[in-house]
């Protein structure tokens, strides 16, 4: 695609070059860098929610019984899944001063084991 | 387009400086770049809810405000200018002090969403409070019931879907505790931190919620939710009140206002005269019983809860929780309930028990634990509500 239709749009542009009212020929190559780089960033981040996003949707699908899959991701409020936090830190009833963060994780860890399926 | 992408700098980049074809179709929605992060401490209650908000890596708080959980829709054919504004929806106090001009409706029952349009409606107004410019990015950390199911977890993060944009939902008590905590106290040799061993009872308007935190984040079994706090001794009383004296005209509200005034437990505070304005006349009303056996009902459905979760903490860590049982919530405004809970233990046997009341800032404990996970919490550790 970049060496058929791509190339074409960019000699047509380049074409109209000198063209009373028309972009500059300095200007070209510098808007089309930038027009390249946005895209390129466009396409990285799509990736990278794909690859956050297909897997936990493969194992929900997996996991979620055809007939009510769709009962279920109707009700659901749609919430982006928080990536995957470090374990919870194992602490002692008696260890002082114990960080909310590392408590935050204690909370989200057994909630995680609250939401797996039961063995 | 989700908020997912919001943590990534290469969208945010500024759409003027972005070349557009010249004649091209429009171009596809950028999205809303917010370029502030606001954190927001909320305690969702039955009756009074709590904001605060600040920024992040500040200690600052920048809002803080008690606010009636009520929402007031103006009803119709109301004459210009009777409603400041002529706004169409009010909210708070400014809900109840035009209580004649609108309907009045509680987004929160037994705290959890009973009317969900109400809620957002209300979540809508914290937000505006929190942010009055709109364009932030709001993460906020929101007190639950203490085991609060999943199905009333969605039902907050559904209410609170565009309106705000992260959330971390955590039990009341637990929030109490991080809220009454002395951050500057900590490590002190006479300073007993709340966090690494006590015992909390938060009694709400709907719920009282008792936690038992010693340092790690409160299992299931280490709290329990009881649904009788503020509002079912409001029904007891009014129940009793009709009985007693048939149509006094009393409304719930007034109820409230005089159990807020007078609420006590243990022996009888008889006589206990209120003056009631009923069709226009002032009544003495005699309400020591009336009060009393409704506030004593709370005392005989907590302390079970508090004996079994005093009975979960182990040989070495009990003396020491005993002495650092601490009440707080609208419930601890009631008088007495400290002594009465503390005496019940002594009975019982338990040793040199002492239970406390959380202070003149009851009503923000909550909102400040949760203000302070705000501020503790990792970037992973938000759950991102996708519009």
């Amino acid at each position: 695609m970049e060496n058929t239709e791509f190339a074409a749009a960019r000699s047509a542009a380049e074409a109209t070059l000198g063209k009373p009212g028309e972009t500059s020929a300095t200007e070209i190559p510098t808007r089309l860098q930038a027009l390249l780089a946005t895209e390129e960033a466009r396409v990285a981040d799509a990736f990278l929610l794909a690859e956050v996003l297909a897997p936990l949707i493969a194992a929900q699908i997996a996991s979620t019984p055809a007939a009510v899959a769709g009962a279920s991701l109707a009700r659901e409020p749609r919430v982006a899944p928080a990536a995957p936090s470090r374990p919870p830190v194992a602490r002692q009833r008696d260890d002082p001063a114990p960080s909310i963060a590392d408590l935050i994780d204690g909370m989200l860890g057994q909630e995680r084991r609250d939401h797996s399926p039961s063995t | 387009m989700t908020t997912a992408t919001l943590d990534k700098p290469s969208l945010n980049a500024s759409p003027a400086s972005t070349p557009q074809p010249p004649s091209a179709a429009p171009a596809p929605r950028q999205p809303a770049v917010k370029t502030k992060i606001v954190l927001v401490g909320f305690d969702f209650g039955t009756n009074k809810s709590c904001l605060l908000a600040g920024a992040p890596g500040s200690t600052d708080i920048i809002v803080s405000k008690v606010i009636p959980t009520v929402v007031g829709y103006v009803k119709d054919g109301i004459v210009d200018g009777i409603i400041a504004g002529n706004a169409r929806v009010l909210f708070g106090e400014d809900a109840l002090r035009a209580r004649l001009h609108v309907k009045m409706i509680a987004p929160l029952q037994e705290g959890i969403i009973a009317d969900p349009d109400v809620a957002r409606d209300f979540l809508k107004q914290i937000r505006a409070l929190a942010d009055p410019s709109g364009t932030a990015e709001i993460r906020a950390v929101i007190g639950m019931p203490a085991n609060a199911g999943e199905t009333a977890r969605d039902d907050v993060r559904r209410c609170a879907q565009g309106i705000f944009d992260r959330v971390l939902m955590i039990p009341e008590p637990f929030l109490a505790a991080l809220g009454y905590r002395e951050d500057a106290r900590v490590g002190q040799a006479n300073y007993v931190d709340p966090v690494t061993n006590s015992l909390f009872i938060d009694i709400g308007g709907g719920t009282s919620d008792l936690c038992l935190v010693q340092g790690v984040f409160p299992s299931h079994d280490d709290q329990v939710s009881i649904p009788f706090a503020g509002d079912a001794i409001d029904r007891l009383m009014q129940e009793e009140l009709d009985r007693t004296y048939p149509n006094n005209g009393l409304t719930r509200l007034r109820v409230r206002e005089i159990k807020e005034a007078h609420a006590y437990v243990g022996p009888s505070r008889k006589p206990l005269d209120v003056k009631v304005i009923l069709s226009g006349k002032a009544h003495q009303l005699e309400l020591g019983d009336v009060i009393g056996r409704a506030c004593n009902t709370l005392v005989d459905k907590i302390y079970p809860a508090l004996t079994t979760l005093i009975a979960r903490a182990s040989s070495d860590s009990v003396v020491t929780l005993l002495q650092n049982i601490i009440v707080t919530g609208g419930g601890s405004q009631i008088r007495g309930l400290d002594t009465v809970l503390q005496q019940r233990l002594i009975a019982d046997g338990y040793e040199a028990p002492k239970v406390k009341l959380a202070g003149h800032d009851f009503q923000r404990y909550v909102a400040m634990g949760a203000l302070k996970a705000a501020r503790a919490a990792r970037e992973n550790q938000w759950q991102v509500l996708l519009d």
